[in-house]
């Protein structure tokens, strides 16, 4: 069944959907082209995913996870917070948060989307790869600050946090 | 005059050097020789030791098939991470799940009332009194140990884990542990009982945007004492000196002895009596030989008293064959032989 679409005719008269097209593609240049900050998609697989049948819980090596991705960002990555676990013991200095953002049309051409729980892997150095867990997918961007002049949201602000090698070690 | 055999003569009246065990004493390795003696002292590093055994033994999870990391903390930075580098990650953070145990830096009075104390300084109790023999004397050693301090130790132990099943795991053996209101943990020989007094939660699960796992908190009271092995003390007890005394088995005879000289024209004959120091003083006997007595010499003896077929009899008197001579002496000095020569003649 088509899915039903309904067109988009605000601030028709000086804005509309080319010229809302030229400066996505010339955004996308600049992200995806320009800063060319990569990060892979790890979509869990939540169907092949074997899991606790009472508490819903999956041990590291029974996370399954779709083909990995790469996807072009605008990234920020925290300082890292030198903390502990509690009670001022167990002393843990990790990376901060990791927020980006992507391009709804990068995704939708990828044939994939980003997930809350999903993981993803930075590549900091040629050497490391570090691998967060999505706390924010993002995906109401229909705000102000994701649309262009309030036409529609063109991309998606994602955060995470570090992901544990005990709750997700993919060998990537 | 010899002296009879079997007397010993050689007897060594110096006083013999005591042989003392090296070992003896209440020096330290005395005591790790001997631990059946005395009770193990026990100080606060052995009282945190024997808790986090106690947790790894008794309250250990297994994850995975892998045992979890227990570790004893303290504020220590550099200390902190020797006890968790084994189980950190690239990033040297120790990765979850593990157990870390803490103690409260606070230690309270004992509240044991097994642990109170008699109200004397330096009291010491005897707990054990050992037979000793240092080759001269048989002896006793009592050891004693002064009164334990009481002491309430609180341990925080707190349980990392990203899973809910994990965390089952643990908490069913801290209340299997408890179930009997207390348990006991035995620590160098000593029996201290542990209390539950809470279990909490600390996890960081109401953090959306950050790191979240659950903290599971159990914090646990041991109700020990501190036993000082410094002031343990061996204190010499009753000694008993054993005196030998070497006695003769057979005690000394008279003897009585005719000596005839018939070599000589008038047919002489001596009776020899000899009563040994310690031989009684009255000797009977038969006469082997007819004989006339005339005189009479004698050697350390005071008064002497004869008697022929029991009648009392005096110089000069005969005798004739197998006629019962008797002869009683009074001695001058006991300690000495004492000697009778009777001599006369014997009738052509």
């Amino acid at each position: 069944m088509a899915k039903k679409r309904f067109p988009v005719q605000r601030v028709g008269k000086f804005y509309d959907e080319i010229d809302f097209g030229i400066e996505n593609e010339m955004a996308r240049e600049y992200v995806e082209g320009d800063l060319n900050f990569v990060v892979v998609l790890f979509q869990v697989d939540r169907t092949e995913t074997q899991v606790d049948d009472v508490y819903g819980e999956a041990k590291p090596g029974e996370i399954r996870f779709k083909a990995p991705k790469e996807l072009r960002v605008k990234l920020a990555l925290a300082e890292a917070e030198n903390k502990s676990y509690t009670g001022g013991m167990n002393r843990i200095l990790d990376y901060g948060q990791l927020t980006f953002h992507i391009f709804q049309d990068q995704l939708e051409e990828m044939n994939c989307d980003i997930s809350y729980g999903d993981y993803i892997g930075y590549a900091d150095r040629e050497d490391n790869i570090k691998y967060f867990t999505v706390t924010n997918d993002g995906k109401i961007f229909s705000d102000n600050a994701h649309t262009r002049i309030g036409y529609k949201g063109y991309y998606r602000t994602i955060q995470c946090t570090v992901a544990d090698i005990n709750e997700f070690n993919p060998n990537y | 005059m010899a002296l009879p055999k079997k007397i010993k003569k050689d007897i060594n009246l110096l006083k013999p050097k005591p042989v003392i065990d090296p070992l003896r004493g209440d020096g330290p390795e005395f005591h790790k020789l001997n631990p059946g003696y005395l009770p193990r002292g026990i100080d606060f590093a052995d009282l945190d030791n024997g808790f986090v055994d106690w947790v790894k033994k008794d309250l250990n999870v297994v994850v995975e098939g892998e045992l979890v990391p227990v570790s004893f903390l303290t504020a220590q930075r550099w200390s902190e991470f020797t006890r968790t580098w084994q189980n950190s990650d690239k990033y040297k953070n120790i990765k979850i799940p593990f157990i870390s145990v803490v103690r409260n830096p606070d230690v309270q009075k004992g509240t044991n009332p097994e642990d109170f104390n008699i109200p004397l300084k330096d009291y010491r109790i005897p707990v054990s009194i050992i037979p000793t023999w240092d080759g001269n004397k048989k002896g006793a050693d009592v050891y004693l140990i002064p009164q334990p301090v009481g002491v309430d130790l609180t341990y925080t132990i707190r349980f990392f884990t990203y899973r809910m099943s994990e965390l089952n795991i643990l908490n069913q053996k801290v209340l299997a542990t408890f179930a009997s209101a207390q348990s006991y943990i035995n620590i160098k020989g000593h029996y201290f009982p542990v209390m539950l007094e809470s279990i909490g939660d600390e996890s960081t699960i109401d953090d959306l945007d950050n790191k979240r796992y659950y903290v599971q908190t159990y914090e646990l009271k041991m109700l020990a004492y501190t036993l000082d092995e410094e002031k343990f003390e061996v204190r010499p007890g009753l000694e008993r000196a054993i005196l030998s005394y070497e006695i003769m088995s057979k005690k000394p005879k008279v003897v009585a002895k005719f000596i005839k000289d018939e070599g000589q024209n008038d047919k002489t004959i001596n009776l020899v009596i000899q009563f040994l120091a310690g031989s009684p003083t009255t000797v009977t006997f038969n006469a082997d030989s007819i004989a006339n007595f005339t005189s009479i010499d004698t050697d350390n003896v005071s008064n002497v008293t004869i008697y022929v077929n029991s009648t009392p009899t005096s110089l000069p008197f005969s005798l004739n064959l197998n006629d019962t001579v008797g002869v009683s002496i009074v001695r001058n000095n006991p300690a000495q032989m004492s000697e009778i020569i009777l001599r006369g003649t014997v009738p052509l």
